[in-house]
């Protein structure tokens, strides 16, 4: 009954003292040193079958862990590019502001309306409170969704506070 | 001599079209093969309406800054154009600007470009884009392809059908009976809607969003500080996308719900389900909560996903 009640704090607390090394029950070592001594006298033994048999099941083993280590390898890299996407979003996406500015001819100190000042803090700060949620989760499409929705939004904002036509009022 | 008769008659045409400024006018052409009609007012208000006449008739009063009034065929368009100084500054509704009614055979395509200039649109059949800057839009009874766009005016809409596209910044939109498929932006705007388009996408970045829909085949709403109430059913196959930063999204379910629920929140949003007993899972590190589960069949399909905002699921 007690088992069950244990707190994931208590757990964690557990486990955190655990050692971090899995040593084998007995000593393999004296194993592996009568293996290699015994290495050239095995030449007619009856176990020399048996052993080609191990011997080609550790080679397609290896052979097997080789071919998903090369299988996963490319996805290891994919799960890793959305940190790098992200940052490659908020770059692209600070060009293209920057881009819209200079061609309306803005400087970034230019002053505008309380009310559009406020969407574009509040964009800001979206875009702020996304980033630091993809650093908790960066393969989150969802996440990498609504990071470029909400680029979008304030570069279409932009585009609109500073056309001629808004200029006009 | 007969090139004299030629520039005599020219000038009369021009002067015929010509008008200044604060004058009544009351003038009519007839549609040809014209098959759009361009409109531009800048100040004032214009009232637009479908007949099922042959001619485009305009009657009222021109804007007092008025230098030209254009009414004229150019190819297969009808040039309607209160033409007034480019540096006027003034935008305001001080009542200086035009007042007129437009009356436009109901099967020609419409555009209307205004800058403060109020306008109301109605029974029309081929579609319209409507653009002012400050100006309130009020449209009712259009079809086919319908583009609304205001910069700070608000957008009022009644029986519309069609693909429609509403549009503001900080304007508020107002949709009542529209059908078909609905698209719905504004940024500061809120948003609401009582319709029964199948389709329909809403998005804003802090304006509130109420929706009360029908049969629903897709929605989505994305939002990032603004909250959306949504009362809905959802077809067989049908699709919910709904994401935002920090808002909330209330759903209302009625009717039977055969659908797939996919449910995330990111960093302190809460997830409330009372359509069943299954509860949302906290993350053990993160403040997030994660909510999956299948109703009935399991045909259609909700997800949604936000960073902090709350998701509740209720039926009606």
């Amino acid at each position: 009954m007690t088992k069950h009640n244990i707190t994931d704090q208590e757990l964690d607390k557990r486990i955190a003292q655990l050692t971090t090394e899995m040593s084998p029950e007995k000593d393999l070592w004296v194993g592996v040193e009568r293996a290699i001594a015994n290495k050239e006298q095995h030449s007619a033994s009856p176990t020399t079958a048996k052993r080609h048999i191990h011997l080609a099941w550790a080679a397609s083993f290896v052979a097997a862990i080789l071919l998903t280590w090369g299988l996963t390898m490319p996805s290891q890299q994919v799960q890793q590019t959305p940190i790098d996407l992200a940052l490659m979003m908020e770059e692209n996406f600070n060009t293209n502001k920057q881009l819209i500015l200079a061609s309306y001819g803005q400087t970034q100190g230019q002053t505008l309306s309380a009310d559009m000042q406020k969407q574009l803090n509040e964009l800001s700060s979206a875009r702020a409170t996304i980033n630091n949620a993809l650093k908790a989760d960066p393969n989150n499409s969802d996440l990498l969704n609504l990071l470029r929705w909400t680029q979008q939004q304030e570069l279409d904002l932009l585009q609109q506070i500073y056309s001629p036509q808004w200029q006009t009022i | 001599m007969r090139n004299f008769i030629k520039l005599v008659s020219l000038s009369a045409a021009l002067i015929s079209t010509m008008s200044y400024a604060g004058d009544r006018i009351d003038k009519s052409l007839a549609v040809n093969d014209a098959s759009k009609v361009i409109i531009e007012n800048q100040r004032g208000m214009v009232s637009i309406i479908g007949t099922n006449n042959s001619t485009v008739s305009v009657v009222g009063e021109l804007d007092d800054k008025t230098e030209a009034f254009i009414f004229e065929h150019s190819g297969a368009t009808i040039m309607v154009k209160v033409k007034v100084p480019n540096n006027q500054r003034s935008w305001r509704n001080d009542g200086e600007g035009s007042n007129l009614t437009i009356k436009i055979p109901q099967q020609l395509r419409v555009d209307f470009n205004g800058i403060s200039s109020n306008v109301s649109v109605e029974k029309l059949a081929q579609g319209v884009d409507i653009k002012t800057v400050s100006g309130e839009i009020t449209v009712s009874k259009l079809q086919n392809n319908i583009e609304i766009n205001s910069v700070s005016g608000d957008i009022d809409s009644t029986e519309l059908s069609g693909k429609i596209q509403l549009s503001t910044v900080s304007g508020d939109i107002e949709d009542v009976k529209s059908a078909g498929r609905l698209s719905i932006k504004s940024v500061s705007g809120s948003i609401q809607t009582e319709t029964i388009a199948t389709e329909v996408v809403a998005e804003t970045v802090s304006g509130d969003i109420e929706l009360a829909l029908a049969d629903i085949d897709e929605l989505e709403i994305s939002t990032v500080s603004g909250d959306s109430d949504v009362d809905f059913a959802l077809n067989e196959n049908g699709s919910v996308k709904l994401s935002s930063v920090s808002g909330e999204f209330d759903l209302n379910f009625s009717k039977d719900i055969q659908a797939n629920f996919r449910l995330q929140t990111n960093a302190g949003g809460s997830i409330k389900n009372k359509l069943t007993s299954d509860k949302a899972k906290r993350g053990k590190y993160v403040p997030s909560e994660k909510l999956s589960f299948t109703m009935g069949s399991g045909s259609g399909s909700v997800k949604a996903s936000t960073v902090s905002g709350d998701i509740q699921l209720s039926k009606k």
